[in-house]
């Protein structure tokens, strides 16, 4: 009990705001990405809360593009806490996050034993599994005394089975580690602190009941016209010498229009997404003001970078 | 701290938050538990959504809506129970007034109607006692009688029922035929009342159903379920709109899509195969190589061959809802859906309206042998009774070209079992495994197409 006090006192004390910023040129400590500002919307910021506060993990579905995966990166960059980024492939199984085993390795350093060519310290460390047990994400952000944000991207990519594997992980936030023996310490991963799990999903494959029933779920809407603006403006006066006002809005009401005709061909076909509008305007901003205006005031320029197939070329770009 | 949180739960039974709503949404079909609940109260003790009406409403979703269907059946409850959440939301204002005159009308019901009678009946009494007066006065037996028989009994003399005129009317009377006349009145009015309010009463419903958009089809097992409940309380709003009656519902399809998977190694070998290397030192004496084995992946794609248009058009809305379960479920890998009408001859169509063409001798050769199974929708002429020589060969040789090119074959049929004999379809499914749409049924195709043959189906009747 009082340990779990503990868990629920110092999560309790961690509040998301979304008003905390990278500023200009800053880098990430861990891989030396620019970091760029993440505007999120004041629903997405209440269930993060949400989900801190009842410690449990939040699924994000939206469209692509719409910085799902963003959001993980920015709550550990606002708290201050570390990011445990898992990005699920179709192959994925769920004990790949929580740890692995090198069962190859444990073989090969027995048979060096086996024909004399490991000092006597190697020797020992063969006789332990734990030694071959390697933490991942999952267990590592278990195994941490401070809180870690955790990220499962995509996770609808994998097999059906994964998220019904991870059911017991992330209700009870704890695993069972099957290769070591009984007695060893690290037999089972309890959760010290209980982590801050993100969940995203691209809803190509609909996930399993009791999965959904431990999340809680929010839909990432697509902005407003100014909240993007809001959020064009955060991304490029942090890059360059700033962007000019005029350029944006009209760029931004370009992109709109776009949108809105393809909203209305068919709600199942891929829309442009924020993402593909910042692209764009990192392009536009390269040419001089006047140029780029007056681009945008004719055919859609550098719709390569909005348009992604060949039948919404011919719907978009012909009819002006 | 949770100590205390269950105690101030338990202790205030009657203040419980969102009982209702929740209870309520639970008998619509959510699958809510009492876990969900307890979290609810527990994110109002930490001090979410209660700002106001909408900031419940998005803690109530992001705990309890886990999909669009379960979204429009909490917008509804919710704008019934709470009121719309939206300032501008036309429905509160429809709602507050008739609900109410709702709770106004059964309360004043049964004193209207005694007074009604009350007045009727004092009113009908005193209006007859007037016209029938009581008996009046006798005239006094005359002194000077002979007594000539004094023996005789000195009867009373026998009082003659006088009728008297009636006497001119007087403000009693007016009194009791108004009395009359208003009961009679007020009757008239409670029933125009009555009228008036069932007739209205269908329009809030009308109404917040259009303000929340439950005009679109509701998934069909939450109207199961809602079904089974409303046969113990017919309420007129917990029923909403929907077209599906389906013999399987979404859910159950998931559920046996899901079950059609065959795990198989396949791939480049990577996992220590542990078994294998212990025979393989037992036999050598030395570990010289640790054996590998791929991973197992899924590897089963599924072909979907749906029957369109003509007998099977009271079924497109079961063929599509099947084909789109088995999309989103992701069975359909490289294969994909093909059309075909009745029979398929040359060619499949990629869309339902046939107006993609491919041969079948392009289609069928890109099939993996070994992953893919091919499922089959189509009535094979049940629908219509008819049994038809030419039809059966036709589907027999496609058949046959189809069972050398892929590794299972099922056949499933929209119509009942019972309705198979003596037509093609008893036919078809002497050839082909054959099952009809229903939980058991689908079951057993997909148990088919795993290569399990769990029992003699479509063989005997």
């Amino acid at each position: 009990m009082v340990g779990r006090m503990v868990k629920a006192m110092s999560n309790l004390q961690l509040k998301y705001t979304g008003n905390k910023q990278p500023t200009l040129g800053e880098r990430d400590n861990k891989n030396g990405q620019l970091l760029y500002p993440y505007l999120p919307s004041q629903e997405l910021v209440e269930v993060i809360n949400l989900a801190i506060y009842l410690e449990r993990p939040l699924l994000l579905k939206g469209e692509p593009g719409c910085g799902k995966t963003q959001v993980a990166r920015a709550i550990a960059y606002e708290l201050g806490l570390n990011l445990e980024a898992w990005y699920i492939k179709s192959t994925s199984r769920a004990k790949d996050g929580l740890y692995t085993y090198d069962a190859v390795g444990r073989l090969r350093d027995a048979q060096l034993a086996a024909s004399g060519r490991l000092t006597t310290e190697e020797i020992k460390r063969i006789d332990d599994p734990a030694n071959y047990v390697q933490l991942q994400q999952l267990g590592r952000a278990f195994n941490s005394s401070s809180p870690t944000v955790v990220l499962i991207d995509e996770i609808d990519k994998a097999d059906i089975d994964f998220p019904n594997d991870l059911l017991l992980e992330l209700d009870e936030k704890r695993f069972i580690i099957d290769e070591v023996a009984e007695t060893s310490p690290i037999k089972e991963i309890n959760a010290k602190i209980s982590p801050i799990v993100i969940i995203t999903s691209n809803d190509e494959k609909d996930l399993p009941d009791a999965f959904l029933r431990r999340c809680l779920f929010h839909y990432v809407k697509f902005p407003d016209r100014d909240r993007l603006i809001e959020i064009v403006n955060a991304r490029f006066t942090i890059s360059a010498a700033g962007i000019s006002q005029d350029l944006v809005e009209l760029a931004v009401s370009r992109f709109l229009e776009l949108r809105q005709q393809m909203q209305e061909k068919g709600s199942n076909s891929k829309k442009v997404s924020t993402s593909e509008l910042l692209d764009w305007i990192k392009v536009l901003q390269q040419y001089p003001q006047d140029e780029a205006l007056d681009k945008l005031n004719g055919k859609i320029p550098f719709a390569g970078v909005l348009l992604k197939s060949w039948d919404d070329h011919i719907r978009y770009l012909n009819r002006d | 701290m949770p100590v205390t949180n269950y105690q101030s739960v338990n202790s205030e039974i009657n203040d419980l938050p969102l009982l209702e709503l929740f209870t309520r949404l639970r008998e619509a079909g959510m699958p809510l538990g009492i876990g969900e609940y307890e979290l609810l109260v527990k994110a109002l003790q930490g001090g979410f959504g209660i700002r106001d009406r909408s900031t419940l409403a998005r803690l109530c979703r992001s705990l309890w809506v886990k999909s669009p269907d379960e979204d429009s059946i909490f917008s509804y409850h919710f704008e019934q129970l709470i009121g719309s959440a939206e300032a501008s939301g036309s429905s509160a204002l429809i709602e507050t007034p008739d609900k109410g005159s709702d709770s106004k009308v059964p309360v004043s019901i049964p004193w209207l109607i005694a007074l009604t009678l009350v007045g009727v009946g004092i009113g009908i009494y005193v209006a007859f006692s007037r016209t029938i007066d009581p008996p009046p006065k006798l005239p006094l037996p005359p002194t000077g009688t002979p007594t000539k028989n004094p023996n005789a009994t000195v009867a009373p003399a026998p009082i003659p029922p006088v009728v008297t005129q009636p006497s001119s009317p007087s403000i009693g009377d007016y009194l009791a035929w108004g009395l009359v006349f208003l009961g009679l009145a007020s009757l008239t009015t409670w029933f125009a009342w009555k009228i008036l309010i069932n007739s209205r009463s269908n329009q809030p419903i009308a109404k917040s159903t259009k303000s929340t958009e439950l005009i679109q089809t509701v998934n069909d097992e939450m109207q199961i379920a809602k079904a089974l409940k409303s046969s113990q309380n017919i309420r007129r709003d917990l029923f909403t709109s929907t077209t599906e009656f389906f013999p399987v519902t979404q859910r159950q399809m998931k559920q046996s899509w899901r079950h059609l998977r065959r795990m198989v190694r396949e791939g480049i070998p990577t996992e220590l195969d542990l078994e294998a290397t212990i025979r393989q030192i037992g036999k050598e004496g030395i570990l010289l190589n640790p054996v590998l084995t791929p991973r197992r992946i899924n590897r089963t794609q599924l072909l979907l061959l749906i029957d369109r248009d003509g007998s099977m058009v009271p079924f497109h809305s079961l063929t599509d809802r099947l084909a789109d379960t088995a999309t989103r479920e992701g069975k359909l890998g490289d294969a994909g859906i093909y059309y075909f009408h009745n029979c398929p001859i040359d060619y499949l169509y990629q869309d339902p309206h046939h107006s993609l063409a491919e041969t079948i001798s392009s289609i069928l050769p890109n099939l993996g042998k070994n992953q893919t199974v091919v499922l089959i929708i189509s009535d094979a002429g049940a629908a219509r009774g008819r049994y038809n020589p030419e039809r059966i060969e036709l589907t027999q040789s496609f058949l046959n070209l189809l069972k050398k090119q892929v590794r299972n074959v099922a056949w499933l049929n929209p119509m009942p079992r019972s309705r198979w004999a003596r037509t093609t379809a008893a036919e078809i499914a002497l050839n082909v495994p054959m099952f009809e749409v229903s939980r058991q049924g689908l079951d057993g195709a997909i148990d088919r197409l795993r290569g399990r043959y769990s029992h003699v189906e479509g063989m005997q009747q």
